[in-house]
Order: C-alpha cells, then structure tokens, then sequence
C-alpha cells in the first residue's frame, strides 16, 4: 500500500487581494476549518475502501493457504503413523471443513465491508442528486474494490470538474457585471 | 552403532512423536482442531534458583491450534518431524544447516511441496526447536547437532577419552598437541576426562580466542596446572557443554575472563553459568554454575588504570546493547537473584558511567611485559578478586 496524495482545489468567485496574483488563498479560519473537514471526509471515504480490499485479500490469502498447505499437512502426518488412505481422505475432509469455518468468518467481514461502503456510496449520491455521474449504484458488492475505488475517484473527479467549470463561468460571469459597473462609473465621472 | 548420550532419557522420541501425529490425525478426521503444546522459552517463563544454578522454564506453555493463519508452521513441523525421526530411525546425523539445505533440496525437486520452502534458515531452525520445545528434548536427542565452534582447550595435565559412534575409544592426552588445541567438537557429553597427575589447579575460560591463544603462546599453560578455554564470542551449545563437563567430572575452580562490557556479562558470561531463555528444556546439561566472574572489573580498571572508553550511544548494536542491560536488571531472574548481586552491581555500574573496558586493555599496562595478562589473571584468582 502506497502513500496516498489528497489535492485540495479551492476556487473562488472572487479576488480578494488585488496587489497579490490571482492564486494568492486567504487562510482565514473558516476556510481552514473547511479544507480540514473536507480531508477528514475523504480519509474516512478512503479508509472504508482500503478495508474492504484488506479484507478481500484476507479471504484470498485464507483460501491459498487450505489449498496449499493442508493436503501436505495431512499426507506428512498419514505417512508417519501410517495411516490408510481412507483415513487420510476423511483427515482432508476434516480439514476442509474446519478451514472452511475460518474462511466463512473471513467471508462475513468482506461482506460487511463491502455492504458499508455501498451504503456509503448510496448516501453520497443522494446527497450530491442527478448531477452526480459517479460509480453507478447497481455496482455488484462483489465486484474488485479495487476497481470500485478507481471508479469512484474518477467521479468525483468528473464531478469536481464540472463544479469547477460553473464556478469558473459564474466568476466570469461576475467580473464581466463588475466590468461594466466600473466602466458605468466612470462614464458618470 | 552406539548411540551418543546427552542425558539419560527415559523418552522413546519416536513413540512420543507418533502418538502426537496420531492424536493430530484422529482430531482431523472429526474435524476437530489439533493443538501443538510447547513450553514458552522466553525470559518471562525463566525461573533462577541458585541452589540450581541455571535457568529453569516455568509452567507457560505455547499453544498453537489449528486454523488459517497455522496451517503453515503446522505442516512444516510435520514435514521436518519426518525428517528427523528417519535420522533418528537409521543413526544418521545433520546439523542445523544441512537439516535446512536437506529440505530446501526436497521442497524444490517436489512441486507440490514447495509452499513450504523455508526463505532462510532461521526459519527453518525455529522449526526445529519448535519440535524440540514441543516434545521436551534435545536438539542432539533428536540427532541434530550444532556447527563446531569455539572450545579451543589447551593444557599440560588433562587427558580425554572418547567415545566413537561405533563404540571405539580414541585417547587425547592434550600434552602431545603442542600448540594445536583440543577442539571438544559439539558433543562434549561423551568425554571421559582425567588428569595426568594430580589435581588441575583451574580451568580459565577466556572469552576471545585470540587472547587464549596469547596466554598460550607465551607458556602459561607449561607454567601452571591448568585448563585455557576460548569460548569465541558467545559459548555455542559444544563450549557450554564441554565447561559443563570439565566441572561434573573435574571439580576445578572455573573462572571466566572477558570484557567489561554489558554484553559479555549478559549475553556470554550469563549463558555459559546459568544457560538462556531459548535453551530453557537444555540448561541443565548446558550450562557450568561453578564458573565464576574474574573480570576486567570495575574494581581493575581503578587498581590498574586500565584504559576504557565511553560507550557510543549512537552505535545501533551498542546502545542496544545498554538497554538489553536496563532491561535485564528488571526482568532477568538471574541477575535479580540476591545470589548475583555483585554482578548486578557491575551491570548497573557499565549502565550508569556509561563505559567499557576491553579485556586486552591489560596488556597496555605494561608493554614491555609479554606476561603481564598472565600475571594479572594468577594475581586476581589467588587474591580472590573475582565475582
């Protein structure tokens, strides 16, 4: 697992220092506080995927090792007392059933995982309405978390593109107005 | 082919060994989960008692049962058991390494095996002892024994007599070998010693090699009845063996000289009196009580002006080092036994000045003198100065 970058975009409709560049931030509280609550919302986003991939590869690595270790455990234990082949089979069978029991508890915590951050992607699209274009909601809870998270930064990428172009039409749209009042005041000068 | 004797055992290894795989077998069979019990070999399982003399275990147990994550380490015991119980079977014998170069071998050349390939030989070794721990017995019962190392033995007065696997006796009167040095080999239990004349005044176990061979060069072994040992570093299970044989069968005074230093009095003077925690099941026939502490001590370096040094905190292995000191005068039962005060006592001195003396800083107290280690080390056993 790699470390993870968070970008933060702030736009603005307006230009608050006039002698500095156009990128100049204000750090005021508010703003801050803003860019903090919007980190931590995305941590907790990014924690619940992390936890359903973990849990993911936990059940595959569970599964690899019933495959591969447990014929050889039983083989190795048959050869040393002797044992006949059908006591062999019904150790093996034992076997299977007692990992399988591990791997249904590992099943279940893959399932919760999975159903959370389904529900959490449920109630983000509620929230955000029709506007928003990310993972579509029939995603099966069994498909690649993996992907699933790929997916959903792509919308919320898409999203917070477009939330960009409105904001950056409506800032247009307002140094145009700001333009003509000027000009406008001038002409009364 | 007679068989090598450690101890008298009164286990059948290879019946204890089956039963526990049948019991493992039948739990499977009913699905039900097999359970591996070994003793916990840790310090917090490592009980001292001086009328003993060396590190005993405790009633802590390591339990491992059967699921997902110990299927693994399950499987390896029952393939390496395999391995040793065919050794035990046909009188042959490996060391640890060839234990681990002989499964590696058989885990490639079979496919199907090879999830259990080990990456390195410290895991295959912990599988070992994992085996040993579970079935209460010695590594060298199990007819695995340690690489030779350290034990170079020289003396005027002593003879050994050994005896072969196939029940022949060799004579070595360490006398003839002149500046060649007696190697005790790694099964020390099977030496039969004597003297040549008289009683040997003392055995001095020296922890660098070199230095033992100095003493050696120069005739300190023609000039008194005694025993020069070069425990090499830490004492491997062969030198804890042969000190532990040296004192049962020749009752000499023992002394040790090393370094004062937090490691040699934890890691290798400790080892060799009173044995360690991961060889709690073997401590009692590896390990020599008697050997006491002849220095360099604090009290030397005063009388002697010995050269020291401040200890470079900095240095990963020497402030580890220092710590593993505070640590064992909290926890280790040895040095916290009453019995071990005055070594507790160095121990705390070395954590709290925060300085080291090497054991060849004596020769830097009169160069000109080729004896002077030897007359320091006659000097301090017959004035007693020594722990």
């Amino acid at each position: 697992m790699g470390p993870y970058v968070f970008a933060v975009s702030v736009t603005s409709p307006f230009i608050k220092f006039k002698n500095a560049s156009k990128e100049t931030i204000d750090g005021s509280d508010e703003l801050i506080e803003e860019i903090r609550r919007a980190l931590m919302q995305a941590g907790q986003k990014l924690s619940r995927h992390i936890r359903a991939e973990h849990k993911a590869a936990d059940l595959e690595r569970k599964l690899q090792h019933i495959e591969k270790f447990g014929p050889i455990l039983v083989e190795g234990l048959a050869r040393i007392v002797s044992a006949s082949k059908a006591r062999e089979k019904r150790a093996e069978e034992g076997l299977q059933k007692l990992l399988g029991r591990d791997t249904d508890t590992a099943e279940e915590a893959l399932k919760a995982a999975e159903e959370r951050l389904q529900a959490l992607k449920e109630k983000e699209q509620e929230l955000l309405g029709e506007g928003y274009h990310g993972e579509s909601a029939d995603s099966s809870a069994s498909e690649d978390a993996a992907d699933g998270a790929a997916e959903e930064t792509k919308g919320v990428k898409a999203s917070s593109a477009k939330a960009t172009k409105k904001t950056t039409s409506k800032t247009a749209k307002t140094t145009a107005k700001k333009a003509a009042t000027t000009k406008k005041a001038a002409r009364k000068k | 082919m007679a068989k090598i004797r450690v101890r008298e055992l009164r286990k059948d290894i290879p019946k204890e060994a089956k039963i526990l795989c049948e019991q493992m077998l039948s739990d499977l069979e009913k699905a039900k989960r097999p359970v591996l019990n070994a003793i916990k070999c840790s310090l917090d399982n490592s009980f001292y008692d001086p009328k003993v003399g060396y590190l005993t275990p405790g009633d802590k147990m390591v339990k491992t049962e059967l699921n997902v994550s110990s299927v693994q380490k399950m499987a390896r015991t029952v393939f390496m058991l395999e391995i040793l119980l065919g050794n035990i079977g046909s009188g042959g014998v490996n060391t640890k390494r060839e234990l681990y170069y002989r499964s590696k071998g058989r885990i490639r050349s079979e496919p199907k095996l090879r999830p259990l390939d080990f990456d390195d030989q410290p895991e295959s070794d912990a599988i070992i002892d994992f085996i040993c721990d579970m079935l209460e017995v010695y590594r060298e019962e199990m007819n695995c024994f340690a690489n030779d190392r350290g034990g170079q033995t020289y003396s005027e007065n002593l003879v050994v007599t050994e005896t072969l696997p196939d029940g022949e006796r060799a004579v070595v009167d360490l006398s003839t070998l002149g500046t060649t040095p007696f190697q005790p080999k790694n099964k020390p239990q099977q030496f039969k010693l004597k003297t040549k004349k008289g009683k040997i005044d003392f055995c001095l176990v020296i922890e660098s090699e070199g230095t033992a061979n100095t003493l050696v060069a120069n005739g300190m072994h023609k000039r008194h009845n005694c025993i020069i040992l070069g425990a090499q570093g830490v004492p491997s299970n062969g030198v804890r063996g042969w000190c532990k044989t040296i004192q049962d069968q020749l009752a000499v005074p023992m002394y040790f000289y090393g370094d004062l230093d937090a490691y040699t009095l934890q890691n290798i003077y400790r080892t060799l009196k009173a044995g360690s925690a991961a060889s709690l099941i073997r401590n009692a026939d590896f390990s020599a009580p008697d050997v006491r502490f002849l220095g360099v001590l604090p009290e030397d370096v005063k009388k002697y002006d010995l050269d020291t040094y401040t200890v470079n905190e900095r240095d990963v292995s020497e402030a580890r080092s220092l710590k593993k000191a505070k640590d064992a005068l909290q926890n280790d039962p040895f040095f916290q036994d009453k019995k071990n005060k005055k070594l507790a006592d160095i121990l705390r001195w070395l954590v709290k000045e925060k300085r080291r003396c090497e054991q060849q800083s004596v020769f830097s107290v009169a160069p000109n003198d080729k004896l002077v280690l030897e007359n320091f080390i006659v000097d301090k056993i017959n004035s007693g100065s020594y722990v």
